[in-house]
């Protein structure tokens, strides 16, 4: 076994030792190894991290591990592996074009602690409670999309979640608004609870039709949204709160199942929000995301880099074990706030736009392919909702 | 490990980056389009937005080669 395949199965046990604990000892001993795998196989990194005086030989703290910037995965192949062993690679953002969009890559051992840690975060976070339920996926499929991280993982939720009848919604044909509304309609019919999963901006899509045509569903309890990619778009700006309302008014889903995830090519784990999981515990705990025992999030100022007090609103700096495959640490231009539990993630700095914009619109903010999605969707809208609801109705009478 | 270019990693590029993309599905589905009952309808060049799109580029990059 070579030294990341040694790395890599403490990884695991770590993982694999559950939500519930919080072992800043043994994360920060693997955090220092993974620094030290990768700034011995990354030059660039390496560079990076000599012209800030660091290297795994002067630091006992995770929190002094250099965090890359998210745009140096738009001008780097950052990757601790030699290229050729790589088995899967995402697309990242880029900066002045969808050519200059940067990629990360990951060899088979950190696809497995990927899979493991979102699996066992899905679990706790989307379903605690039920063993599988029909998933429809409002995204397209790997096959599709194989370069996409949402399609790829989300065909892990549905392998491990779903039931056989999930599917996914976007296809090369568009949207399968039928398709859709079949499953609701069923759902209603049957009593039995239906998971919606999806790009915010494809719910936002969805609801702006639902609103038009003023029509509204009955989800049974037990149903659940969860949502991912932000909230602002060529829709309109949503709060993350009119969001939530909206999939109360147009599923009946209430705000203790509308779960939103954070998911990002840089940082391999996703962070949900915890309501679900509270509210089935029982536990009284504002909205938020849980960071699990593999990763830290640090609020930074986004100027100085320093680490902000509790409570301070600033940069978001994640430091996940699953990243071994690139870098650990990666200095996000998310906006958002430590809480006692996680983080929450409030809205987006740029310095592309003429000064230091922060905008809280809550969520991830909208990332400009769902931009040009939205564009693409709005030149063709939802027509006739009620009528193909209709017609969904009547092939399934109660 | 390949670097792409040889611009250094540095702080400066905080506040540059673009939310993560969760990429191809645009490009898949600007290719093949939908019509107003969202069934296929392959799309015609004169259906292609025009002008910048969100993230600066031309839309679509893939439609047009």
């Amino acid at each position: 076994m070579d030294n990341t395949a040694t790395l890599d199965a403490k990884i695991v046990d770590f993982i694999a030792r559950g939500l519930g604990h919080d072992d800043e000892i043994r994360f920060n001993e693997l955090a220092l190894q993974v620094f030290a795998l990768q700034y011995a196989n990354i030059a660039p990194y390496r560079e990076y991290c000599n012209g800030k005086g660091v290297s795994p030989g002067n630091i006992d703290d995770w929190r002094l591990i250099p965090a890359v910037p998210s745009a140096a995965f738009r001008s780097h192949a950052l990757a601790s592996f030699p290229l050729e062993r790589a088995v899967q690679s995402n697309l990242t953002s880029g900066t002045t074009g969808r050519k200059n969009r940067g990629k990360v890559y990951r060899d088979q051992g950190a696809l497995d602690l990927i899979m493991q840690a979102n699996g066992m975060l899905t679990r706790g976070y989307l379903f605690p409670d039920v063993e599988r339920m029909k998933i429809m996926l409002m995204v397209p499929s790997p096959k599709m999309a194989p370069s996409m991280g949402m399609a790829i993982g989300l065909e892990q939720v549905r392998k491990q979640f779903g039931t056989p009848e999930s599917a996914f919604l976007i296809s090369p044909l568009g949207l399968d608004v039928n398709a859709l509304l079949r499953a609701i309609r069923q759902a209603e019919v049957s009593g039995e609870p239906l998971a919606l999963i999806g790009a915010t901006s494809c719910f936002i899509y969805f609801f702006q039709a639902c609103r038009q045509e003023d029509i509204r569903f009955r989800l049974p309890p037990g149903s659940r949204i969860c949502d991912g990619g932000g909230y602002v778009g060529q829709f309109g700006e949503w709060t993350k709160e009119e969001f939530v309302a909206a999939c109360t008014r147009v599923f009946s889903v209430p705000a203790s199942h509308c779960v939103n995830v954070l998911g990002m090519a840089e940082s391999s784990t996703n962070y949900f929000d915890n309501v679900l999981r509270n509210h089935l515990a029982g536990k009284m705990a504002p909205r938020g995301k849980e960071s699990p025992p593999w990763t830290r999030t640090l609020v930074v100022h986004p100027e100085t880099l320093q680490p902000l007090p509790v409570g301070e609103i600033g940069l978001l700096r994640h430091y996940d074990l699953t990243n071994r495959a690139m870098i650990l640490g990666v200095q996000t231009d998310n906006v958002g706030v430590a809480t006692a539990q996680g983080f929450d993630i409030l809205g987006r700095w740029s310095k592309d736009k003429g000064g230091h914009v922060i905008t809280y619109s809550g969520g991830m903010p909208s990332s400009k392919i769902f931009t040009t999605l939205t564009d693409y969707l709005m030149n063709r809208r939802i027509t006739n909702l009620a009528g193909k609801y209709e017609k969904a109705k009547k092939g399934l009478q109660p | 490990m390949t670097a792409k270019n040889p611009e250094k990693i540095s702080d400066a590029m905080v506040g540059h980056s673009q939310p993560c993309t969760c990429g191809t599905i645009i490009d898949e589905m600007l290719v093949n389009g939908m019509d107003e009952d969202c069934k296929i309808q392959p799309l015609r060049q004169e259906d292609i937005p025009t002008g910048e799109t969100g993230d600066g580029s031309p839309a679509p990059a893939r439609a047009r080669d």
